[in-house]
């Protein structure tokens, strides 16, 4: 089998498949790497697994516009490589992949797309890592792709839009919250109002389905608090009880099961740094992202990246992101009229504009507050590691500022994790304990492979000769 | 500003950290001009092996003398380094191999030494029960062991500190300039006047000693590690096989770290490295052969050192032939954490110069000048060819 292609996606999310499409769509040969069974990344998760039909009637599905994608993309000659991990990237356009069975082996491509999107942003607090609390985003994969909802009311935690709408999808698939704690800053309406006309303008759809949303969690008469402060998890080995203090000030100790936890989310940056891109802080999202031009190409030449990864947009903004990167890639390779070309780009472009309108007014309505960055001494930082914050700020005062210096001193982001949860707030904090800017100290680098990887599976790299 | 001192110790690795601990507390006064951060490089990205086991002839005895330091290393430090006498096996699997290690441990014998011994087929087999059933034994040198390249580090580190050392990071040397019977040595932050200086910058020492005005041998070192997640017991010792690189142990927290030597990319200049997986793949194919268990555990992360390498792969100590005031310690070539503790007190007494060094230390095949007559040979080739 021949392994090289023209371009290599990796992920197929909405805007995996998007580039793959527009790419392939301009005689472009291309390979897809994706681990999970079937494509649609987490938003389009469960689409057409078993719980399909249960995923169709849940708030926030778009199913006409995502099966017609899904279909395209079925029946497009891209190369499909499902249940397939991608690890590695060399510096010679290499992808290193390892299948189910196991069996790994080299895709190479001048051209490669990073489409592996978002993360939740950890935001620490006491008792976070106790069994029954967990993500919002991990609750809602798990309520898409096997229909599963906790037995017990759900308590939620936190801002985003992200916890309005898996609080919709949980009343509509029968569960029942117990209340919702929303943590950030109290809004800055400043900032909101001058959002909204632009916001309302590109997307009044969207916001019409979130005043909805936010009407129905009304009618089901789910408790809310506003401007939580001092949320901690409580129990001995398991999630027992919550405590927070309300706006008034007011300290409540309510029994739990569940937690479910969300700050909003940050573009996942673990594989591009990976393959030695750079990275920029986002002053208003609060977060790293990579350096990128109008296209979506990184600091590494032929390295694109597209979607959430790039910039947290959403679906809407990732087809479009995506479709450009190929757009892009299908010019520089000469397989793009050029007619075609400018007509396609404006069009994706003034699309992914559109989309993006949105974003100012969520980062309003959503905003961290300085607290939730700068967790008490006993908070754990790096669970795989068990390091706590105060471990890290006595790091912290010792040595040069470096990232890496404190990771060597303390092993947080030694762990399993490769420091995907760790690696901000370990800055944060950094920069905090040296009046510096987060933007200036950047994270610490991350260590290969960026994907779990078996010795075993490592070995059947060097078998790759004999099967071809 | 222009600061006089006793002695500068370029590299805040561990060799540089060990000179300068030896020295304070003879009562030098002594910096480390560290460019980035103590520990940064093969200090903190080795697999942290102390071995006495296969050791060249030439770095034996020095070895020997470093392994007794090791044991009572927490107490001179004041601080636990993780040091664990667990032996370190070099295993043998098949006959020949065999026979090659039991000529070579005899002839060890034959010399006096007794840290080295053969075990046959059934008492390596009582050591390390789960290992693969076709070797035909190993060598062994029970008293070597292993200890936590990072907690060394913060270990010498404070000791350094509270002897007095000045630990300057972010301090990189711009210039050596010899101003008569002492050396200036320039950084961004300032100048210092000292009678001596030490060269411990690992592979970037060359380019130091370039600065003072001489061209020393090294290429470049960039083995390979692998890290996995924690297992379940894997006893025994430091592991490694007579056919290939292999260098296998559990750590204290229970990780697997897997070297030996293969390896990757590294680019000295920008401080880069980068993993190779082919070579790493072709290499798993040793430890999964010894224990094909292992195939199934996952690896944490995969990384690359950049340390200098010597011709001869042995480390090159003591003072430059040709430029007095400074000296070498460099060049490990892959195995200098075993030699740290001693290292520091061989160049610490160069420098004090209480005893005839050569008498105390056995180290005269470890000073540079090995090269130089090399090099003369050489030129003196060149001048009859030419």
């Amino acid at each position: 089998m021949d392994k090289s292609f023209d371009l290599i996606v990796i992920g197929a999310g909405p805007a995996g498949i998007s580039a793959a499409l527009e790419a392939s769509n301009a005689g472009l040969h291309v390979a897809v790497v994706e681990e999970h069974f079937s494509p649609g990344g987490q938003i389009w998760r469960g689409a057409d697994g078993p719980t399909a039909r249960m995923w169709r009637r849940l708030p926030g599905v778009k199913a006409r516009e995502i099966s017609h994608f899904l279909t395209r993309f079925r029946h497009s000659d891209i190369l499909f490589f499902s249940q397939s991990r991608a690890w590695e990237i060399t510096s010679f356009g290499e992808v290193l992949v390892t299948d189910v069975d196991g069996n790994s082996f080299t895709l190479t491509s001048q051209k490669i797309i990073l489409a592996t999107g978002a993360q939740e942003r950890t935001v620490p607090f006491r008792g976070w890592t106790l069994p029954g609390v967990m993500t919002v985003g991990a609750g809602q994969i798990l309520l898409k792709s096997s229909g599963v909802v906790p037995r017990e009311p759900v308590w939620l935690a936190g801002q985003g839009p992200l916890i309005a709408l898996y609080a919709a999808q949980l009343l509509a698939a029968g569960a029942s919250i117990a209340g919702i704690l929303q943590t950030g800053a109290p809004v800055s309406w400043f900032r909101a109002l001058r959002a909204f006309p632009e916001a309302i303008w590109q997307c009044p759809g969207q916001i019409a389905k979130g005043l909805a949303r936010l009407a129905n969690i009304r009618i089901h008469r789910v408790k809310i608090f506003r401007d939580v402060e001092k949320i901690e998890a409580l129990g001995s080995g398991k999630l027992e009880a919550v405590s927070f203090t309300d706006r008034k000030g007011i300290v409540h100790h309510v029994d739990a099961t569940v937690l479910m936890v969300h700050e909003g989310l940050i573009p996942g940056v673990h594989p591009v740094l990976a393959a030695n891109g750079h990275l920029e802080w986002d002053e208003t999202e609060l977060c790293f992202r990579p350096i990128l031009d109008e296209w979506g190409e990184s600091t590494v030449p032929g390295l694109f990246v597209v979607g959430d990864a790039a910039r947290i947009g959403g679906a809407d903004a990732a087809l479009h992101s995506g479709a450009l990167a190929s757009l892009r890639i299908a010019m520089q390779a000469g397989h793009a009229e050029m007619k075609d070309f400018s007509r396609k780009t404006r069009f994706h472009r003034k699309k992914f504009r559109q989309a993006m309108a949105l974003r100012p007014l969520v980062t309003a309505l959503s905003h961290l507050r300085p607290e939730q960055l700068s967790p008490a001494d006993d908070v754990v930082i790096c669970r795989c590691e068990s390091i706590n914050a105060g471990t890290i700020r006595h790091a912290c005062l010792t040595g040069s500022g470096a990232p890496d210096q404190v990771k060597a001193f303390t092993r947080t982001g030694m762990g399993a994790c490769q420091g995907r949860q760790c690696a901000l707030p370990l800055s944060v904090l950094l920069a905090s304990a040296h009046h510096r800017n987060v933007a200036d100290l950047g994270l610490f680098r991350v260590r290969a492979p960026f994907k779990p990887l078996k010795l075993g599976e490592l070995a059947s790299l060097s078998d790759e000769g004999d099967i071809q | 500003m222009i600061r006089t001192i006793d002695t500068v110790i370029i590299g805040g690795g561990l060799h540089g950290l060990s000179c300068a601990l030896q020295l304070a507390r003879r009562g030098v006064s002594v910096a480390i001009l560290e460019r980035r951060w103590i520990g940064r490089h093969a200090s903190t990205a080795n697999a942290g092996g102390v071995r006495t086991l296969n050791r060249d002839l030439r770095e034996l005895d020095l070895t020997l003398t470093s392994l007794k330091m090791w044991r009572v290393l927490d107490e001179f430090l004041g601080e636990n380094c993780g040091f664990q006498q667990i032996g370190q096996i070099r295993i043998a699997e098949n006959p020949t191999e065999f026979a090659h290690e039991a000529r070579r441990i005899n002839n060890l014998q034959q010399a006096g030494y007794t840290h080295e011994e053969m075990l046959d087929k059934a008492s390596l087999y009582r050591l390390l029960p789960s290992l693969a059933p076709h070797c035909s034994g190993a060598s062994y040198a029970k008293g070597d062991g292993a200890a936590d390249p990072h907690l060394t580090v913060n270990a010498y580190r404070r000791a350094a500190e509270s002897a007095g050392v000045l630990l300057l990071e972010g301090h990189g040397v711009n210039a050596l300039a010899s101003e008569g019977l002492e050396w200036r040595v320039d950084t961004d932050y300032g100048s210092f006047l000292t009678a001596s200086v030490v060269i411990a910058a690992g592979a970037w020492s060359p380019a130091l000693a370039r600065l003072a005005g001489e061209i020393v041998p090294a290429s470049v070192k960039a083995s390979m590690m692998i890290v996995t997640e924690q297992v379940s017991e894997f006893p025994g010792p430091v592991i490694g096989c007579v056919g290939a690189a292999l260098s296998l142990k559990q750590t204290r927290t229970g990780s697997l770290l897997i070297g030996g030597g293969l390896q990757g990319q590294a680019n000295v200049e920008r401080e880069r490295t980068r993993v190779d997986f082919h070579a790493l793949a072709t290499g798993m194919s040793t430890p999964l052969r010894l224990f094909p268990q292992l195939a199934g555990v996952r690896i944490a992360r995969c990384w690359t050192g950049i340390e200098a390498r010597t011709p001869d792969d042995l480390p090159i100590i003591g003072p430059s032939s040709r430029l007095p005031g400074i000296l070498y310690c460099y060049g490990f070539s892959g195995h200098g954490f075993a030699l740290v503790p001693v290292v520091g007190a061989v160049i610490a007494d160069m420098i004090v110069g209480e005893t005839p060094t050569h008498e105390k230390w056995p180290v005269s095949a470890l000073s540079i000048e090995r090269f130089e007559h090399r090099k003369e040979d050489s030129d003196e080739r060149y001048r009859q060819h030419g």
